[in-house]
């Protein structure tokens, strides 16, 4: 009887030590994705991955609108995980083409002055070969 | 790169209304070659759409649509996401090309900026060298004319001058400047239009250069750089190599193949000023068994050893296809040090 009554308290104890850290993990991952979010939505260029953005915030809301289904709020969770993800990417692609775009005008500009020179400079050879000719040369 | 924007608002589109789509519709986006591109280029976000994917059919397969649903968006979005970065390496391996070619660009207009400045400054010294010239063969023609004109006299008396402070630089003394300054300023009063008269003095100046720079047993330091600068003044090429000077004129001889008086007598007037060491001389020549150009080096040879020291000057001849037939080469040995 008595190490019955042992084994029930032990049982009761794992069960509500499990029953604690499930309501922790969500509500810490909760947290993180909600601050990812933010710090996210803050960006100048937030507005280039407004859609992710957007589908993020609303799985974000019905996580934490569904505390007694735990298994359909995780579903949400990793929802909000992949939408901002997928923002992030959005955001470095963004940046990665006005690199490029950036790049690209420089070296236009880096061509062109180059050709200018090589031009300039066919003049002078030009000149001198001519000056060479002409006997200005001793 | 226009149809990958469109694909990755169109698998937004559907993730955000996700409740209409099929599993179907996933398989189909997993199929295009943007997500083929994503599986090579971002390996890590594509097997999270894979793994999501299958979780949906799990969750289909159970009957659980609310879950396959969850599922089919979650792996939507991976994909989209593993798509997105597959373009952004992309656009970072096309900038980074870019910037090579950038790079390659700014060298050859770092190398042609340097090459324009060097090619400037040759044509600089090349009309520096016409005025020279211009001017020594004026002082040259003066063997050849029995008068001389103003503006010859003009340049003798000016030349004369300039060799009187620098021989009073090197050393020279009073007792022989004097009478120098004294015929100088004679001259520039008087103004004779006999040219030997003012050739006479223009001599005797070079001469007494030489005498001072002789009094030294070797090239006192800058006379390396005052050769240089004389000799172009005097209308001749002139360049200072590690262990030498080398002078070069293609004016030693005429067009009709005779020695150039004139030249030869700047020539000489230069081994006069810097008597140090000996002179090697080299007369370009097409082929070395050229009877006409064994003649007139022969010539040569034969006007050098009537100067003062007909030792010191050696001549032979080379066949350099980077020179002119005629042009005459000159290595000044003793001239090392700047």
């Amino acid at each position: 009887m008595r190490a019955g009554f042992v084994l029930l308290a032990l049982v009761w104890a794992v069960s509500a030590a499990v029953g604690l850290a499930d309501g922790v993990q969500p509500r810490s991952q909760s947290a993180e994705l909600e601050q990812r979010l933010g710090q996210l939505e803050a960006r100048a260029d937030a507005k280039y991955a407004k859609g992710a953005l957007a589908q993020a915030r609303r799985a974000l809301l019905r996580a934490s609108s569904l505390p007694e289904d735990a298994s359909a709020a995780s579903r949400a969770a990793k929802i909000a995980d992949a939408a901002l993800v997928l923002a992030d990417r959005q955001l470095a692609r963004r940046e990665a083409q006005a690199e490029l775009i950036a790049t690209q005008r420089r070296l236009n500009a880096v061509r062109e002055r180059a050709s200018a020179q090589r031009r300039a400079l066919e003049a002078l050879m030009r000149d001198r070969a001519s000056l060479s000719r002409g006997g200005g040369s001793p | 790169m226009i149809l990958r924007p469109a694909l990755l608002l169109f698998l937004v589109a559907i993730a955000a209304c996700a409740g209409s789509q099929t599993a179907r519709t996933s398989d189909v986006l997993f199929a295009t070659p943007e997500a083929a591109l994503a599986r090579e280029q971002a390996p890590d976000l594509y097997a999270q759409a894979e793994w999501a994917s299958a979780q949906a059919s799990d969750a289909h397969r159970r009957k659980d649509e609310r879950a396959a649903e969850d599922h089919r968006t979650e792996s939507r979005l991976w994909l989209a996401a593993s798509i997105a970065e597959a373009e952004r390496v992309q656009l970072d391996r096309r900038r980074a090309e870019l910037q090579r070619e950038e790079e390659h660009w700014g060298k050859q207009l770092a190398r042609d900026q340097e090459a324009s400045a060097a090619v400037a400054q040759d044509i600089s010294r090349y009309e520096a060298n016409a005025v020279a010239l211009r001017e020594a063969e004026r002082l040259s023609a003066l063997t050849g004319a029995s008068t001389v004109s103003d503006a010859t006299l003009d340049a003798v008396l000016t030349r004369v001058r300039m060799n009187l402070a620098l021989a009073e630089a090197l050393g020279a003394t009073d007792e022989q400047l004097l009478p120098l300054r004294e015929r100088a300023d004679f001259i520039a009063r008087q103004r004779p239009n006999a040219a030997r008269i003012a050739e006479a003095l223009l001599l005797e100046s070079e001469t007494l250069i030489g005498q001072t720079r002789a009094d030294w047993p070797e090239p006192r330091p800058g006379a390396s750089t005052a050769l240089v600068q004389t000799a172009s003044v005097t209308g001749f090429s002139a360049d200072r190599l590690g262990s030498a000077v080398l002078i070069r004129s293609g004016r030693f001889f005429t067009s009709k193949g005779q020695v150039s008086s004139a030249t030869l007598k700047r020539f000489i007037g230069l081994l006069e000023a810097f008597p140090h060491g000996p002179v090697a001389c080299q007369v370009a020549v097409p082929e070395l068994s050229s009877r006409v150009w064994a003649r007139r080096v022969a010539q040569l040879v034969e006007r050098f050893g009537r100067s003062e020291d007909p030792k010191r000057v050696s001549t032979s001849m080379v066949v350099a296809e980077s020179l002119a037939p005629g042009t005459v080469q000159c290595t000044f040995a003793a001239y090392r040090n700047p």
